[in-house]
Parts: structure tokens; C-alpha cells; sequence
């Protein structure tokens, strides 16, 4: 557990995070999100202390962080930033195993640990013998999370590390972090300026505005409930709606059924979002889909009618 | 980077019909009667022969022409044709001795022609513009090195060109031409490699104190706005009253003049290029790279040894190349006060008004900036961190 109090950092006259209190349970994946400038990145280094806070204190495990060597502390935290910071003069294996070095692992716990990674994350094991300069921007950045991973952290500080990819990379990385995260179940710092982003990857999220938290809640409560004006700006216009559709499966409002259904009809997977269900009834001209479980079974089906309200049956 | 269309080469070009008009229009060598008499000078034709002359132009011709083409093999041919015709100059010599040198007196002696100076210059100049875009450049440079330097040396001791001049210059003063080698060499040495260590300690400590930094840059700055000679004689003074003062220093062999002052003020000189370069190559690693080594828990020595260092090794072996280059030629300069090294040829030489005496103390120098040049360029090849482009 991550427990920021009364958090302040100054910069000469100008207060870069003022005043933060925020709660981060352990496996929880919160987001960081505000417009540039707000303090993000700015928290995200008062908690491994590449910054020094001005006042108000940082716990970790109820332990304050003033506690621990600056160094021990940041070997227990993987870190990735945009553009990666891999090492230009290391292989790949080598940015990985950067950590482990510095904790003095064995040679063949790290091989090992590598081999784990590279498949974690999708990589050809050849691409452990590859320079930074050799890889593509996606597989980069899958290495720089990959590091950060290395030596098991139970903590993950991550500041815009999709930030400079194409939108179906960004994608592909989203639920690649998404399926990773519900397994390893990490406690998540993630920073970002993108809603849609935030929306999808956050069990919860702080929206920040010039250094202070104005709301910390679950993305369906920000969408539903804007504690502010600011908020209510941030998180959407008109297509509101359909960023929330986008947060609940269509097993949440389908109507289950054991009965053969008619296969006629346009199907979905169970685990596709409620969205993707609007978007495929306007498509095909229908008011109705079959659900699909993932043996490609017709496990229920959904109509139109059903398609609002899915935050509140989840 | 070369690519498969490539721009006429308008610089190599014009520079092969240049030393074609000086080829023909200057004289290709002299003929003296004994060492300060002004000699006679023949042309290519009467000097090496229409034969010989028309081959030499076909050459030049045949650079200036694959520098119009615009396809990219051609630097490969190019540099080839200009080492082809590198080669040949000591030859031509050879041959330009063998006509012309059979009756004269017993004291004449054989002068290189401004033409064949000219040549000489222009085909190096050429060499440099034309191995700019050759795709093994770190390759090329020190096989050309090697076999020009070794075109002259076996015409040389095959006694060929015994009857030139500059041969003449360097048989009479075997033992101190050696001394002036070894002397050169230790002075530019020495001095590099002291202001490497202390530069490096500059640059160092001026890393995270930006004002201590300005004034190391500022200091150094001001050195290098010395003139040289200026400086070599400044120390003079009150190194001779340091020695007057601590008599001990004497035992050393240090006093007013010879190696002493020499030695400081190429120390002071290669500061300025040594820290500079040093400064640049260690803040020019990226940020975003020292600052993700901070936050993965690297300390500051860490951070230094395993990525800035590496990282900046490059600039700083540059760095480092250029100081030995300048220091190779200040050294030169520093027989004045008594260093010794070629700048003792070269100063007997302008008193004596005997050319070939200068050019003995001066081709030396060149080709030790040539050499250090090429060995430099080859280790930072070696050093460069892998995953980088070279730079280039
Ligand atoms: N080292 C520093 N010295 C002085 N001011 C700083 C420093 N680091 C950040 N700031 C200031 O603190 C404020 C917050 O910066 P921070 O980097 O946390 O923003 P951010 O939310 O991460 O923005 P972005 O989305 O652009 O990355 C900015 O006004 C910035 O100028
Ligand atoms: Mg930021």
C-alpha cells in the first residue's frame, strides 16, 4: 500500500504538487491523469525520492520512505518512462537484467529470468542480443516495462510509457499490460494524459490539476459522478456514454440463456465491452446479438434495450 | 551514407583540372648545382618524359570524369586512381633523377618542382574530399597510409633518390633526425597525455558546479588566445627563476629553456580542446537515460562508469584526437625555446635559406598528424559503444 499525506513539492515559487492526499492499495492499478503540467510526473518521482518533498510524508507498508536507503527503495520499484531510458550501449538482455546485476543475482537466475520476461512480453528470444537502435518503437517499449519487471518488484511507477506510440500499438501494449497485471497483480503508479487510456487501465484514478488532486475514484463513478466542473470537462463531451459503454462486458447486461438460440443472428464474444455491442447492432441493422463464451458457444443474448446500466448490475 | 544516385562531386572535380593546369604549367623538378644556388627548373615533358607526363594527366583526367558520374561505386574507383597516382610521385622522382642527374656536377643535387609539390597536395587534399563518403573510410585511410609511406620509404632505401635534396638533408644528419623524432614524439605525447588526466578532472568536477565549470572554460579559453610563441617565451622568465630559487629542479633537466617551458605550454594549449570535448561528450548523454538509471537504483559512481562514461566515450576520444593533432604541430614551434623535435629543421632551415632543410623538418610533422589522424579514427571505431552509429 502506497499512502501519499498532505504530499507538497516546491519548485522555488511554484508548488508543482500541493497538498496531495491519495491511497493506493496493494494490486491496485491507479492512474495518474491531468492536463501537461499538473504534477504528475513530479509525484511519481516523490515517491522513489529522485525528488525531495517539501512537506508531508510517503508510505509504503506504513513504513515512511524517509525510512529506507534512496537506493534499496528504487531496487524495490520497477520504473519505465516514455521513450523508454533503455540503454543504447546494452543488448536487450542486458537492459534487462539491470536490476538483478545491481541485486547481485546469479548469472543463471538471471538468463532465466530473461527467458520468462521475453515471453511474457511477446519478444523473440532473439531479440535479447538486439541494440535499442534495432528494435521498433512497440517492441522498445515492451523491453523498457519488460525491465522494469525484472526483479519481481511488488511496486510498478510508470510515467506515460505508451506515450509515444501509434494508436493499435498503444493498443496492443494496453491489454498486454492488462492481461499481465491480472495475474502478477503489481501496486500501479501509472501516469497519463490520455482519458481513454485511463479509463481502461485504471482500477481507479486521481485527476490531477495544478499540483492538487481534485477527485480519486473508479472510472465509472468519474464518468457518472464529476466531483467538479473540471472533471466533467476532462472526462467528456458528448461521447460519454459510450466511454462508459466501453468499461462493462456484454456478459453484464445479456440476458443468459440455455436454450439453443438462433444462430442467424450476429454474435459476440462474452467478453467484448458494451460498447462494441452498440457499435455492432448500428453495423449490421439489428436489435439483437448472440453471445459467445470463449469455446464459441451461444451462452446468452442481448438486445438494445439492455444496453444501458451495465455499471450498475457489474 | 552513400546511396545508390549520388550528386556530382563538384569539389573533386574542379580540384583534378586544377592540378592538371599546375602539372603542366609549373616545373615538375630543379636541378641545383650545390645546396644555395637557385636551380634550374625543367617541365613535365622535358623532366619525366611525354610518356610518363601524359599517363600522370590520363589519370587525373579519368578522377575528374568518374566525378561527374552519378552512381555510387565510383568513390571506390576514385580512391583508388588517387592512391594509384600517390604512388607514383616517388617514382616519377626516380625517374625525373635518372634523366637529368647523370651529368651533372658532383655536388648537384635534385629539388621537387612546384608542380609535383602542388600535385602532391592537391592529390591529399583529394583523398580527404573523396574518402569523406567512401563507405569503409576507417579502413581505406591508414591502407593508403601504409602504402604511400611505403612507396617512399623503399625508393628511399633502395638509394634511389639519393640525389634529392631533401635525401641529402637527411643523410647528412641521420643520428639527429632521430633525436628530432624521438623528442617530437615525447613532447606531444607527454603533453597529451598529462592534459588528458588533468583535463578529464576538469571536466569532471565542472559536471554538477556550473559556475566552477565556467570558470575552467573561461581559463582554458583565455590560454588558447596566447599566441604560441608568445607563451613558449613567457615561461622563460620565471621558469629560470624557479630554477634559480630550487636548484634540485635542476637534476631533472629542468631550467629556463629547453623542455620545461615547451612542455607546460603544450600542456596549456591542449587543455582548451581536451576539456571542452571531454565536457561535451559527458552532458551530452542523454537525460532521459541517466535519469532512468537514477530511478532503477544505480549511485552516482554507477550511473558514471556503466553509461556516461561509455556513452560519452566517442566525443571524448575525438576530443582527444584533435589535441594530439594540434599538439603534434605547436610541437614544432616549441624548438624555438630549445625543445628540440622537426621544428629544429624547420627554424636551421629558414635561417640558413635552405628549403629542403625546412621540408625535412616539415613532411616529418605532417605525417605524424596523418598518423596520429588514422590511429585515433581507428580506436574510436574500436571504442564506440556497440548499438550506435558511428559518428563518422
Ligand atoms: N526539476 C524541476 N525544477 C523546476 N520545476 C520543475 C521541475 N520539474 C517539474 N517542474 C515544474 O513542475 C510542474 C509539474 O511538472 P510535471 O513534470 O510533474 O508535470 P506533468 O504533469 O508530468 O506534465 P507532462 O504531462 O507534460 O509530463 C511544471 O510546472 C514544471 O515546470
Ligand atoms: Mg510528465
Amino acid at each position: 500500500m502506497i499512502e501519499l499525506q498532505d504530499l507538497s513539492c516546491q519548485f522555488g515559487e511554484s508548488r508543482a504538487v500541493d497538498r496531495i492526499n491519495l491511497t493506493i492499495n496493494t494490486g491496485e492499478l491507479c492512474v495518474l491523469v491531468g492536463r501537461s503540467g499538473c504534477g504528475k510526473s513530479t509525484t511519481l518521482r516523490l515517491i522513489n525520492r529522485l525528488i525531495p518533498r517539501s512537506s508531508g510524508q510517503i508510505r509504503i507498508d506504513d513504513q515512511d520512505v524517509e525510512q529506507f536507503d534512496a537506493r534499496q527503495l528504487r531496487l524495490g520499484m520497477g520504473y519505465a518512462i516514455q521513450g523508454t531510458g533503455l540503454f543504447p550501449h546494452w543488448t536487450v538482455a542486458r537492459n534487462i537484467a539491470m536490476v538483478p546485476r545491481l541485486l547481485g543475482w546469479s548469472r543463471q537466475r538471471i538468463d532465466t529470468r530473461i527467458r520468462e520476461l521475453l515471453e511474457l512480453f511477446d519478444l523473440d528470444p532473439a531479440t535479447a542480443a538486439r541494440y535499442p537502435h534495432q528494435l521498433s518503437g512497440g517492441q522498445a517499449q515492451r523491453v523498457g516495462v519488460a525491465r522494469s519487471l525484472a526483479a519481481d518488484p511488488p511496486i510498478l511507477l510508470m510515467d506515460e510509457p505508451f506515450g509515444a506510440l501509434d494508436a493499435i500499438t498503444r493498443e496492443a501494449l494496453q491489454n498486454e499490460m492488462l492481461r499481465i497485471q491480472s495475474t502478477l497483480r503489481k501496486t500501479v503508479v501509472f501516469v497519463t494524459h490520455d482519458i481513454d487510456e485511463a479509463l481502461k487501465l485504471g482500477d481507479r484514478i486521481a485527476v490531477m490539476d495544478q499540483g492538487q488532486i481534485l477527485q480519486h475514484d473508479t472510472p465509472s463513478t468519474l464518468l457518472r459522478e464529476p466531483a467538479s466542473e473540471f472533471v466533467d470537462r476532462l472526462f467528456g463531451t458528448g461521447d460519454r456514454g459510450l466511454k462508459l459503454a466501453s468499461l462493462y462486458p456484454v456478459s453484464t447486461v445479456m440476458t443468459p440463456t440455455k436454450d439453443a438460440v438462433s444462430t442467424s443472428m450476429t454474435t459476440i464474444p462474452h467478453d467484448e465491452s458494451v460498447r462494441q455491442a452498440l457499435s455492432l447492432m448500428v453495423w449490421h441493422d439489428t436489435h439483437a446479438l448472440t453471445v459467445m463464451d470463449d469455446r464459441r458457444e451461444p451462452i446468452g443474448v442481448v438486445r438494445w434495450d439492455q444496453l444501458a446500466g451495465g455499471d450498475r448490475n457489474a | 551514407m552513400p546511396s545508390s544516385r549520388r550528386p556530382v562531386n563538384r569539389v573533386l572535380f574542379s580540384l583534378s583540372l586544377l592540378a592538371l593546369a599546375l602539372l603542366w604549367g609549373l616545373d615538375t623538378g630543379t636541378v641545383v648545382p650545390n645546396r644555395i644556388m637557385p636551380g634550374t627548373g625543367h617541365g613535365p615533358v622535358d623532366g619525366i618524359g611525354i610518356g610518363l607526363a601524359l599517363a600522370i594527366s590520363l589519370g587525373l583526367a579519368g578522377v575528374a570524369l568518374l566525378a561527374l558520374l552519378p552512381s555510387a561505386p565510383r568513390d571506390a574507383f576514385i580512391t583508388v586512381l588517387l592512391t594509384a597516382l600517390l604512388v607514383s610521385v616517388p617514382f616519377l622522382l626516380d625517374h625525373f633523377i635518372t634523366r637529368k642527374m647523370a651529368d651533372a656536377g658532383p655536388y648537384a643535387r635534385a629539388g621537387i618542382g612546384a608542380g609535383l609539390w602542388c600535385l602532391l597536395f592537391l592529390l591529399v587534399l583529394m583523398l580527404g574530399e573523396s574518402l569523406k563518403y567512401a563507405r569503409w573510410r576507417r579502413l581505406w585511410q591508414p591502407l593508403i597510409l601504409v602504402i604511400t609511406l611505403g612507396a617512399w620509404g623503399l625508393a628511399v632505401s633502395q638509394g634511389r633518390l639519393d640525389a634529392l635534396a631533401l635525401v641529402r638533408e637527411f643523410q647528412a644528419r641521420p643520428g639527429p633526425f632521430m633525436e628530432a623524432l624521438s623528442a617530437h614524439l615525447l613532447l606531444a605525447i607527454g603533453s597529451v597525455l598529462v592534459s588528458l588526466l588533468i583535463g578529464f578532472l576538469l571536466a569532471v568536477s565542472g559536471l554538477h558546479r556550473p559556475r566552477w565549470r565556467s570558470l575552467v572554460l573561461n581559463t582554458v579559453s583565455f590560454l588558447q588566445t596566447i599566441p604560441s610563441l608568445a607563451l613558449f617565451g613567457l615561461l622563460i622568465a620565471p621558469l629560470s627563476l624557479l630554477v634559480d630559487a630550487v636548484p634540485a629542479l635542476k637534476a631533472f633537466g629542468i631550467s629556463g629553456i629547453g623542455w620545461a617551458p615547451a612542455f607546460l605550454a603544450l600542456v596549456a594549449y591542449s587543455l582548451l580542446p581536451m576539456v571542452r570535448n571531454t565536457h561535451v561528450a559527458l552532458t551530452g548523454v542523454a537525460s532521459d537515460v541517466l535519469d532512468a538509471a537514477q530511478a532503477m537504483g544505480m549511485n552516482g559512481w554507477q550511473r558514471f562508469v556503466q553509461v556516461r562514461l561509455p556513452l560519452a566515450m566517442p566525443v571524448v576520444l575525438e576530443g582527444i584526437r584533435i589535441t594530439t593533432i594540434q599538439a603534434i604541430g605547436l610541437t614544432a614551434v616549441a624548438a624555438l625555446v630549445g625543445a628540440g623535435g622537426f621544428g629544429t629543421f624547420i627554424f636551421q632551415g629558414l635561417g640558413q635559406a635552405a628549403m629542403d632543410l625546412v621540408m625535412l623538418g616539415a613532411l616529418p610533422t605532417i605525417a605524424l598528424a596523418l598518423i596520429a589522424d588514422t590511429v585515433f579514427g581507428g580506436l574510436t571505431r574500436w571504442l564506440a559503444p556497440p548499438g550506435q552509429e558511428p559518428t563518422r
